[in-house]
C-alpha cells in the first residue's frame, strides 16, 4: 500500500486548486459544507455521529467515543453546471486535514485545518455593443476575476460531564487571501482594477450532548469573537497589454505589448482595513435514534446568521451577500459490527438529503443601503456514501457522492451540483499507558 | 489486505481524476454594476512658441564648407590630438610624408576646388562647449596657409563596371613636421574654408560622427625606423579627435505669430502648452491613447522626425535666442514621431497618463525638437491658428 507520508504528499500537492461556482461570488464566497466524506453522506451538518457510531469527525463532544488517535485527511472534487448557459465547471481540492486525540475515553482534543469558504470566480460579460471613440471602433467586454479564499484552523477541546452527556468547545482561526481582478476590455486589452484582500478573525462554537432515553440530542451555537475583518489593498489600475493577469512588465507574443502603466511608475497601493466582513452567529440542533442496533436515523437544523455590516468597499462581483442560510438534513446510516469478523460488517453505508435556503441582500446606491432580496436561493440534494473499516484500531476509507441543484432567483435558472469525496483515517494508540515487557 | 489495498488505489485514482478533470469556464453573467467606463476627450485649445538655441554643430555627419539653402558654413575644424606624435621625436624615425585627407561622397569634385587648409597650434574650439556665435571673428590670416587640397577618386572596381565609391581630398603637411610633432604644442587645428565666398561654393565632408575610422578626417604620416641597420617603412595614422562646421546663423527676432517651427540646422526649438493637468481626468483612470495632431502650414515636409520631451520647469524670461537650451527636459516620458500628409501625429499618453499618478509632476509645457536625423537644411512650420489642430485622448475610468 502506498505509504501514508507519501499519500500526504500528494493530497497536498494537489490541493487548493481552483474552485468555480456562482455562490463563490456572493459575500465572502462559497462556506465549506463539509469537511469529511462520512459527513457528506448524509448530508449532516456536522452534529450527529456519521464517522463511526457515535462519533463525529465535526462534533467535538463524540471524539470521547473513539478508542484510538485519528489522523484524517479528505478530498473533494466538485462539478458546477449552470444550465442556462451550458456553462461546466469543475474543481476539486483538500477538503481537510485533522488530528483527533482522544483521552482516557472522557476528554478529546483536535486540531483541524480545512478551507472555511471557496472565492474562485470568473465572470465575464459579453453583451455590449461596440463603441465608436474618435474614428475607432472598440469593443467592449466586461470580466470579473476572484481567486483564493479563507482557511480556518479549528482547536476543539470536549469533556465527558456525567452520563450521556458531553460538552465541547472549538475555537476557529480564519485566515486567507483573495486576489480580485475587475477588468474593462477593450479590443482584447483589459483595463485591469487589481486588488487583494487578506482576511482574519476567531470564531467559536459551543457545543453539548445529551443522551434522554433512546434519543441523542446534539446542540451548538456559534458566535464570532473578533468577526472577519480584512487588509483590503487596492492596487493602481493598468492596462493588462500581455493578458497574464498581473501588472507586470513581460512580453507575451501572444499578447504584444507591455503592460500600461510601468509598474513601477504607479503610485504606493492603497490600504485600508475593512471589519466587520462576517459576524457569525449559528444554532444547530440534531437529533439521532438507533433502530435495529446498527441502523442510525437522523435530523438536523441549523440556522446561520450573519450580522455584519458588509462594508460597500468590499470588491464584491454581484454585490450580493448572503445574510442568513437555513440547513436541513436528514440521514440514515449502517454502522459496521465492531465485533463481527464478516468482511460485508466492516462497512459503512450512508445516504441523506439535504435542503438550504439562502436569503441574501444587495447594496443599492441610490439609497446607500443594503436591501434584502425577497427569493431566496434554494439548494436541494442527496447524497450516498460508504466506509471501509480495516485493522484491529479502525483505520477507515470513505467515499461519498452528492447530488444536488442550487436555484439561483431570476440569475441563472438553476446549477446543478455534483461532488465526490474521499477520506482515509488512520488510527494510533496514543496516551495510552503500553504494558511493560 | 488486498481489498484495502484495492480500496485505497481506487481513492487515489478517483483523486487524480478529480484533478485532471477540473475546469475553468467563465460564467455568463450581467456585470452591469462593473462601474469601468470608457470615455474621451478632446483638447482643442493648443498654444505654443519659437525659440532658438545655437544649433549643435559638433553632433552633424557632415562637415560642411560653403553655402547651401541658404544655409552659410564659413569654415569647418579639425582638431587632431596631442598624443601619438612622440613617435617622431627618436633619432631613428625619418618621416617621409605627411598628408592630411578628408573624404567626400561628391564624385563630381572639381580638382582645382578652391579649398584652402589652414593650420593653427592653438585649441580654437571645443565639440561641447563651443556656440556658432564664437567663430565669427576667426582670422585665418593669423594661420599657417597649406593651399588647396589634390583631389583623387575611389572606385570599386572588382564588378565590370567601376562604382564611385568616395573622393578623397589630401593636403601634403612637409612644412609642418616640425609643428606637429613638437609634443610641447598641445593642440594641432586646422580649418577648411574657401578662398571666395561665392554663393555656389559648397562642399560636405564626412566627419567623425559619420563611421567609425574609415572616412574621418586623419593625418597619415609615412616614415621610416631604423633598427640596428635594418629599416622598417611605417606608416602612423592619427585620426581626427574634434570636428565642426561653423554657421552663420541668423537671430530669431521674434516668434512667429500663431505658428511654431523646427529646424535643426537653424536651432529652433518650440514649446507647446496644452491645458492638461491631474483633474482633467477622473482618478485612476488609465489612457489607452493620447495623441497630439498638428498641422503644418504651407507646403508640408513628409518624414521630418520630431521628438516631444516634457519639460521640467518653466522658465521667467521672454528672451527668444540661447547658446544653450535654457529648457530643462523631464528626462522621461519622451516620444517620437515624424510629419505625414501634412500633419504630425505624435503620442503624449505616457506623459499624460505620469501627470494623473504623480503629485509632483506638473505639466509646463513640452519641448519639439528636431530629430538628430533630419537634414540641417529641413524645417517644418505648424500651424497653430489650425481649426484641426487637437489632442485625442482616449481613457478608462474604474
Amino acid at each position: 500500500m502506498l505509504p501514508l507520508k507519501k499519500f500526504i504528499q500528494i493530497l497536498l500537492f494537489i490541493s487548493f486548486s481552483v474552485a468555480q461556482g456562482p455562490a463563490n461570488s456572493f459575500g465572502i464566497g462559497n462556506h465549506q459544507k463539509w469537511s469529511s466524506p462520512s459527513q457528506g453522506g448524509i448530508g449532516s451538518v456536522g452534529l450527529v455521529p456519521s464517522f463511526q457510531n457515535n462519533v463525529s469527525l465535526s462534533n467535538p463532544v463524540t471524539w470521547s467515543n473513539l478508542k484510538f488517535t485519528h489522523l484524517s485527511i479528505s478530498y473533494n472534487g466538485l462539478e458546477s453546471e449552470i444550465v442556462k448557459n451550458n456553462t461546466n465547471n469543475g474543481f476539486s481540492n483538500l477538503q481537510s486535514a485533522q488530528l483527533i486525540i482522544p483521552v482516557k475515553q472522557k476528554y478529546a482534543f483536535g486540531i483541524e485545518l480545512h478551507p472555511y469558504s471557496y472565492q474562485k470566480i470568473i465572470l465575464s460579460d459579453t453583451v455590449y455593443n461596440d463603441i465608436i471613440a474618435f474614428e475607432d471602433t472598440v469593443s467592449v467586454q466586461k470580466k470579473y476575476e476572484q481567486s483564493g479564499g479563507i482557511m480556518a484552523l479549528d482547536l476543539s477541546l470536549s469533556s465527558s460531564l456525567f452520563s450521556g452527556n458531553s460538552i465541547g468547545f472549538k475555537m476557529q482561526l480564519l485566515f486567507g487571501s483573495s486576489r480580485q481582478n475587475k477588468s474593462l476590455i477593450l479590443n482584447q486589452i483589459p483595463y485591469t482594477q487589481a486588488s487583494r484582500l487578506n482576511y482574519s478573525g476567531i470564531n467559536s462554537t459551543l457545543y453539548i450532548r445529551q443522551k434522554i432515553n433512546l434519543i441523542n440530542f446534539y446542540i451548538n451555537s456559534s458566535f464570532s469573537i473578533n468577526p472577519l475583518e480584512a487588509i483590503y489593498t487596492k492596487l493602481y489600475p493598468f492596462d493588462d497589454t500581455n493578458n497574464n493577469g498581473y501588472h507586470d512588465f513581460t512580453y507575451n507574443y501572444l499578447y504584444p505589448g507591455y503592460d500600461f502603466p510601468h509598474p513601477n511608475d504607479v503610485s504606493e497601493p492603497n490600504e485600508s482595513r475593512i471589519t466587520d466582513i462576517y459576524d457569525k452567529s449559528s444554532l444547530g440542533i440534531g437529533i439521532t435514534r438507533k433502530i435495529l442496533n446498527r441502523i442510525q436515523l437522523s435530523a438536523e437544523l441549523e440556522k446561520n446568521t450573519d450580522r455584519s455590516s458588509f462594508d460597500i468597499r468590499l470588491p464584491n462581483s454581484f454585490n450580493y451577500r448572503i445574510k442568513s442560510n437555513d440547513n436541513y438534513s436528514f440521514g440514515i446510516i449502517w454502522f459496521p459490527d465492531d465485533l463481527s469478523f464478516r468482511f460485508i460488517d466492516n462497512f459503512t453505508f450512508r445516504s441523506g438529503f439535504l435542503y438550504s435556503t439562502y436569503s441574501f441582500d444587495e447594496y443599492e446606491s441610490l439609497s446607500q443601503k443594503r436591501i434584502d432580496n425577497k427569493n431566496d436561493i434554494t439548494q436541494f440534494g442527496y447524497a450516498i456514501g460508504f466506509g471501509y473499516k480495516f485493522k484491529a484500531v479502525g483505520n477507515q476509507i470513505d467515499f461519498t457522492y452528492f447530488s444536488g441543484s442550487r436555484d439561483y432567483p431570476n440569475k441563472y435558472n438553476d446549477e446543478i451540483l455534483q461532488e465526490f469525496q474521499i477520506g482515509l483515517s488512520i488510527a494510533d494508540i496514543w496516551f495510552i499507558k503500553r504494558r511493560q515487557r | 489486505m488486498y481489498f484495502t489495498r484495492s480500496i485505497s488505489i481506487i481513492g487515489l485514482s478517483s483523486i487524480l481524476f478529480f484533478v485532471l478533470n477540473c475546469s475553468e469556464e467563465p460564467i455568463q453573467t450581467d456585470l452591469s454594476n462593473n462601474s469601468q467606463s470608457l470615455d474621451t476627450l478632446s483638447l482643442a485649445d493648443i498654444s505654443g512658441f519659437t525659440y532658438q538655441i545655437s544649433p549643435e554643430i559638433s553632433s552633424y555627419q557632415k562637415l560642411y564648407v560653403g553655402n547651401n539653402n541658404n544655409f552659410s558654413f564659413p569654415i569647418s575644424l579639425l582638431k587632431f590630438p596631442s598624443n601619438g606624435w612622440d613617435t617622431f621625436l627618436d633619432s631613428s624615425v625619418t618621416i617621409d610624408s605627411i598628408f592630411l585627407k578628408v573624404y567626400s561622397d561628391d564624385s563630381l569634385i572639381n580638382s582645382d576646388i578652391n579649398l584652402m587648409l589652414h593650420f593653427s597650434p592653438d585649441s580654437v574650439f571645443s565639440e561641447i562647449n563651443s556656440y556658432v556665435n564664437q567663430f565669427s571673428d576667426i582670422g585665418l590670416s593669423q594661420w599657417t596657409n597649406l593651399g588647396i587640397p589634390n583631389v583623387s577618386i575611389i572606385s570599386d572596381t572588382s564588378d565590370t563596371i567601376s562604382h564611385f565609391q568616395e573622393s578623397i581630398l589630401d593636403w601634403e603637411l612637409s612644412d609642418l613636421i616640425n609643428t606637429l610633432t613638437d609634443t610641447t604644442i598641445s593642440d594641432r587645428t586646422f580649418s577648411l574654408s574657401f578662398s571666395d565666398n561665392m554663393d555656389s561654393t559648397f562642399i560636405e565632408l564626412y566627419s567623425r560622427e559619420y563611421s567609425s575610422g574609415g572616412l574621418d578626417p586623419k593625418i597619415e604620416v609615412y616614415y621610416r625606423s631604423e633598427q640596428e641597420s635594418v629599416i622598417d617603412t611605417l606608416t602612423r595614422i592619427i585620426y581626427v579627435a574634434e570636428d565642426i562646421s561653423t554657421t552663420d546663423n541668423p537671430q530669431l527676432s521674434e516668434s512667429p505669430d500663431s505658428s511654431i517651427i523646427i529646424s535643426r540646422g537653424r536651432g529652433y526649438r518650440s514649446i507647446i502648452n496644452i491645458p492638461f493637468d491631474s483633474l482633467s481626468l477622473p482618478p485612476f483612470s488609465v489612457i489607452r491613447y493620447a495623441n497630439l495632431f498638428l498641422y503644418q502650414k504651407g507646403d508640408s515636409l513628409d518624414s521630418f522626425s520630431i521628438r516631444m520631451e516634457p519639460l521640467n520647469q518653466s522658465i521667467d524670461s521672454i528672451a527668444l535666442n540661447f547658446d544653450s537650451d535654457p529648457y530643462e527636459n523631464l528626462g522621461a516620458h519622451y516620444s517620437n514621431s515624424a510629419t505625414a500628409e501634412g500633419r504630425l501625429q505624435i503620442s503624449l499618453k505616457s506623459y499624460f497618463q505620469s501627470i494623473l499618478m504623480v503629485d509632483s509632476l506638473k505639466n509646463v509645457g513640452m519641448k519639439f525638437s528636431s530629430s538628430i536625423n533630419n537634414s540641417l537644411f529641413d524645417s517644418v512650420e505648424f500651424d497653430l491658428s489650425n481649426d484641426k489642430n487637437r489632442v485625442e485622448i482616449l481613457y478608462v475610468t474604474p
